[in-house]
């Protein structure tokens, strides 16, 4: 904890959140037919922004607040609460389906032909 | 952060901090559902364009479908109630002849039995006619229309005249078939139902388009009205002429010259030359 560097933290959480940003602008203007929810990417995505938001204050004030008692407790409040919030988000993200491509589909099938052929055979 | 430090109150620090942590918070689940609710409705309202582009598809189908079969029973009804019976009078005539030697009645039973075969004739010939006239096919649309026009004029009850600005260069057989089929589908609409004096029919080429421009003085429809007139169930000749644009790639509009004396009903085609 001593050697917390609170610019580099800052400087990073500000870019992932940009790129979090600019992943859900391209999401908004894309057309897609399938909803943003029903793919594990959107949910990996909302978890780094909702984690890095909600941390980028304590990480910001950590170098200088560390010694403060009362800002400990917070940090370790705010910090746990917020990773269990990261956890849940990304065991929804892992638990998604995948989606499949065209040309996954079409894979499928042809194995699913290959199996039948040989099975009757 | 420096006046943070400065100021070394721990209250106001936990302060920024559980406020500014709440904010950033209620900011990112905001960008989140903003874009998740925005996402939806475009979603939506895809879908319910791509149901209306769909029922309409379907009108339209039906619309062709509907009028392929009209068309079957007008044929079919006038085989079976024309052609039909000739045909039948005719082999009563040559029967006759097998019962009857005498020369002369024999003459007179092949005459009559020539008569009705040529009768016959003409009656197919009529009905092939009706189905693709041979003007259209041998001479070109200008030609057709004009044969169309002559026989509208000479009901004496209205006067119909074509004038083709520039037609050196016919259009493709399909598509000059197309384009016949949706102005005679419109005249025999401005006959019908605009009580009309005159019917006006005027072509011109402008870059890569052909312009068929239809003027009668009747009570005609506007663009609206052709649309709501569309999307009814009934209309089955508007959703023809609907259908048969589309084939065409080309567009149609309805609307009323300055003075709202003359309908006009413009046709705008796309040229694909003849080879």
């Amino acid at each position: 904890m001593n050697g917390f560097d609170s610019i580099a933290s800052g400087v990073e959480c500000i870019f992932i959140i940009l790129l979090c940003i600019y992943y859900l602008i391209i999401q908004l203007k894309g057309i897609n037919n399938l909803f943003v929810y029903s793919t594990s990417n959107f949910w990996i995505i909302i978890t780094f922004l909702i984690y890095l938001a909600g941390t980028f204050f304590l990480y910001i004030m950590a170098e200088n607040m560390i010694q403060n008692e009362n800002f400990q407790i917070q940090y370790t409040i705010i910090n746990s609460a917020f990773n269990i919030l990261k956890n849940i988000l990304l065991s929804i993200a892992m638990l998604m389906k995948p989606t499949p491509t065209e040309e996954n589909k079409q894979k499928n099938e042809d194995w699913d032909d290959f199996l039948s052929h040989k099975l009757n055979n | 952060m420096f006046l943070l430090q400065a100021s070394g109150n721990s209250f106001s620090v936990s302060n920024v901090l559980i406020f500014g942590t709440i904010g950033m918070f209620v900011m990112a689940i905001t960008l989140v559902s903003v874009v998740v609710f925005h996402q939806r409705r475009v979603i939506k309202f895809n879908k319910q364009l791509q149901k209306m582009e769909e029922e309409k598809q379907q009108m339209l189908l039906k619309a062709s479908i509907n009028f392929q079969e009209e068309e079957r029973q007008r044929i079919a009804a006038d085989l079976h109630d024309d052609a039909g019976p000739l045909l039948a009078t005719a082999r009563l005539y040559l029967n006759e002849n097998l019962i009857h030697q005498e020369p002369a009645v024999q003459l007179q039973s092949i005459f009559s039995a020539k008569q009705i075969i040529d009768d016959s004739i003409q009656l197919i010939r009529n009905i092939s006619h009706s189905l693709m006239p041979p003007t259209l096919k041998n001479f070109g649309l200008e030609s057709a229309m004009k044969d169309l026009f002559e026989k509208i004029n000479g009901s004496g009850v209205i006067n119909a005249s074509a004038r083709f600005h520039d037609n050196r260069e016919r259009l493709k057989e399909e598509q000059e078939l197309l384009v016949f089929r949706v102005l005679q589908e419109l005249v025999t609409n401005i006959i019908k139902h605009s009580n009309a004096g005159f019917i006006h029919l005027t072509q011109n080429v402008q870059g890569n388009f052909s312009y068929f421009r239809i003027h009668h003085d009747g009570k005609g429809i506007l663009q609206k009205e052709f649309e709501r007139l569309n999307f009814d169930s009934g209309g089955l000749g508007l959703k023809n002429i609907e259908s048969r644009i589309k084939v065409l790639k080309g567009s149609i509009s309805f609307d009323i010259d300055s003075t709202q004396t003359y309908y006009k009903v413009t046709i705008e085609v796309p040229k694909e030359p003849s080879k």
